[in-house]
């Protein structure tokens, strides 16, 4: 560069500032790109140094062969291709967001199996969980499912006075249904079967007043119950 | 297009020196920088503005412009660098490749 050996000279290396300043606005300069008073400038100035013209000219030529290499032309069927690709893009549903993509997909894929898979689970539920109550928890069959009321009949415990034993002129067995109250006291009675002999009335009677029972219970409360009491082997009277 | 008129108002010399200096002109854009490259093709070739090529990179003007300097700068270079090679392997074809573009 002549502008380089030129820098001895003062003027000479003013103009040397000045033209580093106009080549560096070269650039902006082909485009157009900068104020008008600028362009001015630099016009003037190129007028004035011929290296500066020089060097723009270089600048200019490379700007010229670069436009006459011309835009490169798109490939054969490429705006065919293109709209091709756009069109399966849409179809996919890539301009749309997250969620409507994904409805996009279930309404595509899913959605018309969806009745019958819920049907199929439906019933595989229904029927596994039948399986599984059958085998893995069978049911245990209980005979003294009765005990849940706790119905305890009227107990015999013993007789407050000494036995009177019954004697009869029949030799058949007598059978009594004696009502026991709460405290265990009969109450009340009647003969079923026997012979129908006051004398034996008193005595039955007799017996059951000195009876003490265990009065039937619901639930461990005592209460009013009933007790069929049999009398055999009852002694003859000849 | 361009090769129509070329065709046209061209000597068939003149067709292939252009078709020479346009292999050359790609041969030096391919020796730039990525980052150079492409503004400049996007503003001489393609002859987008600056804003325009801005937005297209996602980066801001100033950027545009100093690589656009940068980038022409260096092509500029890079084609006399090839100039000075042809020329010292063979003088004749690289004087009427500089009377070209004139």
């Amino acid at each position: 560069m002549t502008w380089r050996a030129q820098k001895t000279n003062t003027s000479h290396a003013a103009r040397g500032v000045e033209c580093s300043g106009v080549r560096s606005g070269f650039s902006a300069y082909l485009d157009g790109a900068i104020s008008g008073v600028e362009m001015a400038a630099i016009s003037s100035h190129l007028k004035r140094c011929e290296e500066c013209a020089a060097d723009f000219n270089a600048w200019r030529e490379v700007q010229r062969s670069l436009v006459e290499l011309g835009p490169a032309q798109p490939p054969a069927r490429f705006q065919a291709r293109l709209r091709a690709a756009l069109g399966v893009e849409r179809e996919r549903g890539t301009h749309l967001p997250f969620h409507r993509r994904a409805l996009l997909l279930w309404r595509s894929s899913l959605a018309p199996l969806a009745l019958r898979l819920s049907g199929g689970l439906a019933a595989t539920i229904v029927l596994a969980g039948g399986l599984s109550w059958m085998f893995g928890a069978p049911i245990i069959v209980q005979a003294n499912d009765d005990a849940m009321a706790h119905l305890v009949a009227p107990r015999y415990l013993y007789s407050e006075v000494p036995p009177d034993p019954i004697t009869t002129r029949h030799d058949v067995p007598i059978i009594v249904e004696a009502l026991v109250d709460s405290k265990g006291r009969v109450y009340d009675y009647t003969i079923l079967a026997g012979p129908d002999d006051p004398d034996l009335k008193v005595r039955v009677e007799n017996n059951l007043l000195g009876s003490i029972f265990k009065p039937a219970t619901v639930f461990g409360v005592p209460v009013h119950g009933h007790v069929l009491m049999t009398y055999t082997g009852v002694s003859v009277r000849g | 297009m361009a090769d129509g008129l070329a065709a046209r108002d061209a000597s068939p010399y003149e067709c292939a020196a252009r078709a020479q200096l346009g292999e050359r002109v790609v041969a030096a854009l391919r020796t730039l920088p990525e980052a150079f490259r492409e503004v400049v093709v996007l503003r001489e070739i393609e002859g987008f503005g600056y804003e325009e090529i801005a937005e297209m990179l996602g980066v801001n003007l100033g950027t545009v412009k100093s690589r656009l300097t940068r980038g022409r700068a260096s092509l500029r270079e890079a084609l006399r660098d090839d100039a000075s090679a042809i020329r010292m392997s063979n003088s004749r074809p690289i004087e009427n490749m500089q009377a070209v573009p004139r």
